[in-house]
């Protein structure tokens, strides 16, 4: 399973038809975070449902407090370039999709 | 100045009826599904301008909505400046009417449109028609002008932003349906079920805490959906009408039935949305010990969002469910609109009530769900009953 890590699921009735959740080997969660922090801006937390979430140009990025898994809500309009470097940043290959 | 405006639209809470106000009036918290599928079933039927039905009633009750919030002392700047601050406060977006004087109003961002194109699709004519009804509302409030205003480019078709024109010399006055206050019955003291695996209170603590206002581009992206504080005023006209407007045709039941079957699949859509969010994972998933945990779960979520004040009578798992509503909306709207109904008329929280049995026990797509469960309104605060009752059962 572990080696299987990053992948993804797709999240129904979203805001847009591509949301995804995606999960990651528990040892990256710290320091992905704090990648997702200087490319996008900083974490801002909501205590009242144990939710963090950095707001980028093209996405939300949201988790639960833990950081694992990430969800990624997609602005419309949301170009693949942005999609790639985050999946770059992610280490995601896109498997298991 | 945009910090002293903020201020008059600060969130007001009444923790014994669950009601929402802001600026002033009851505002009901929907997201992108029901209010794109209540557009397309009003603005699809046949024999009707339901068209102009929506844009007359946001026309109607913005105008009332945006002067209740401006002070005599306000310059025409600030006027300006509160138009466009309601409408990205209640999370429809952004409107620019910087030239407005000039004809032109530009919005860069639009609930309507993402609702659409996130939930039907792609679309070849302009989308933004409750839009068209703010503007007409919010310029007469904010200048005592009547204009009409119509939208000549469109994001839902591909256009950059949405461009609306303002057409001066308007004669026909803003419609002000008469309404009277409601005297009711007094709700009886009902045992409801609770689940003692989820903490209701907290959800909705949670929830009411939550900052439902539009962000820098006016929406309210959360719980994976996008949200809009709507007045109860708007979703009243619009319902009341339609059904009238459909009755003069013979096509009565066909009006309440489409909006039944509207809310049904947004109450699948909605909830479903929901309980996949970050929040839901965060502060409710944890509760969650049984699959009736979910009703309960989504009952105190959609209390919370100011739905009317409704719980759990009885519930056989995966079979039936019996809700009561102390104060719905559509019910108190209607008495107040229409006086004593000969029946129910809370399409909304019937159709709701037949999409969470669909989703919290039906199997396969939504699709495939939908129809398994049958819902009616068995009694109505607009019939002069003290409460509204649901009753739902597997379609067997």
């Amino acid at each position: 399973m572990a080696d299987a890590l990053p992948y993804r699921e797709a999240v129904p009735a979203c805001i847009h038809a591509e949301t995804y959740k995606y999960y990651f080997q528990r040892e990256r969660v710290i320091p992905l975070w704090q990648a997702l922090e200087r490319r996008y801006g900083a974490v801002r937390m909501n205590g009242a449902f144990r939710m963090m979430e950095i707001e980028g140009e093209h996405f939300w990025l949201r988790s639960v407090v833990g950081g694992n898994p990430i969800t990624v809500l997609r602005r419309r309009g949301c170009p693949a370039a942005a999609i790639a470097e985050l999946h770059e940043i992610f280490g995601f290959e896109g498997r298991r999709e | 100045m945009r910090a002293t405006l903020t201020g008059r639209l600060a969130l007001v809470y009444n923790a014994e009826t669950y009601r929402r106000v802001v600026g002033g009036k009851d505002v009901i918290i929907h997201c992108h599904h029901y209010n794109s599928r209540i557009q397309r079933t009003i603005e699809g039927a046949a024999e009707i301008d339901g068209r102009g039905l929506l844009v007359a009633a946001a026309e109607e009750v913005f105008a009332e909505h945006l002067a209740a919030n401006l002070r005599e002392d306000d310059s025409m700047a600030s006027r300006w400046a509160m138009a466009e601050l309601l409408y990205s406060h209640l999370g429809y977006g952004c409107i620019d009417l910087s030239r407005v004087e000039q004809g032109e109003v530009v919005a860069p961002s639009s609930h309507f449109v993402e609702g659409w194109l996130a939930g039907l699709g792609q679309r070849d004519a302009p989308v933004c028609s409750f839009t068209e009804g703010y503007l007409q509302g919010a310029i007469f409030a904010a200048s005592g002008e009547l204009v009409r205003v119509r939208e000549v480019e469109c994001m839902a078709t591909g256009a950059a932003r949405c461009r609306f024109t303002v057409e001066r010399g308007r004669e026909e006055p803003i419609a002000r349906a008469p309404r009277a206050p409601a005297t009711l019955a007094a709700a009886p003291q009902s045992a409801y079920l609770r689940s003692p695996n989820v903490d209701e209170e907290a959800i909705i603590a949670a929830v009411v805490g939550m900052p439902i206002y539009g962000n820098l581009d006016g929406l309210i992206p959360a719980f994976g959906v996008y949200l809009a504080n709507t007045p109860a005023d708007f979703y009243n006209l619009v319902s009341i009408r339609f059904v009238e407007a459909m009755a003069a045709r013979r096509r009565e039941k066909t009006a309440r039935r489409l909006l039944i079957e509207d809310a049904e699949t947004c109450g699948m859509n909605t909830f479903r949305g929901i309980m996949s969010s970050t929040e839901w994972e965060g502060l409710i998933a944890p509760m969650i010990r049984a699959p009736a945990d979910n009703l309960h779960a989504l009952v105190a979520v959609s209390n919370a969002l100011g739905w009317g004040d409704w719980h759990i009578c009885s519930h056989t798992p995966g079979l039936s469910l019996t809700l009561e509503s102390r104060s719905g909306y559509e019910a108190l709207g209607y008495r107040e609109y229409r006086g004593v109904a000969d029946q129910p008329c809370c399409s909304m929280l019937t159709g709701v009530a037949a999409g969470l049995m669909e989703l919290v026990y039906g199997e396969g797509t939504l699709a495939e769900r939908f129809g398994t469960f049958t819902s009616s309104e068995s009694s109505c605060i607009c019939s002069g009953e003290p409460l509204c009752r649901f009753e739902v059962e597997r379609v067997v």
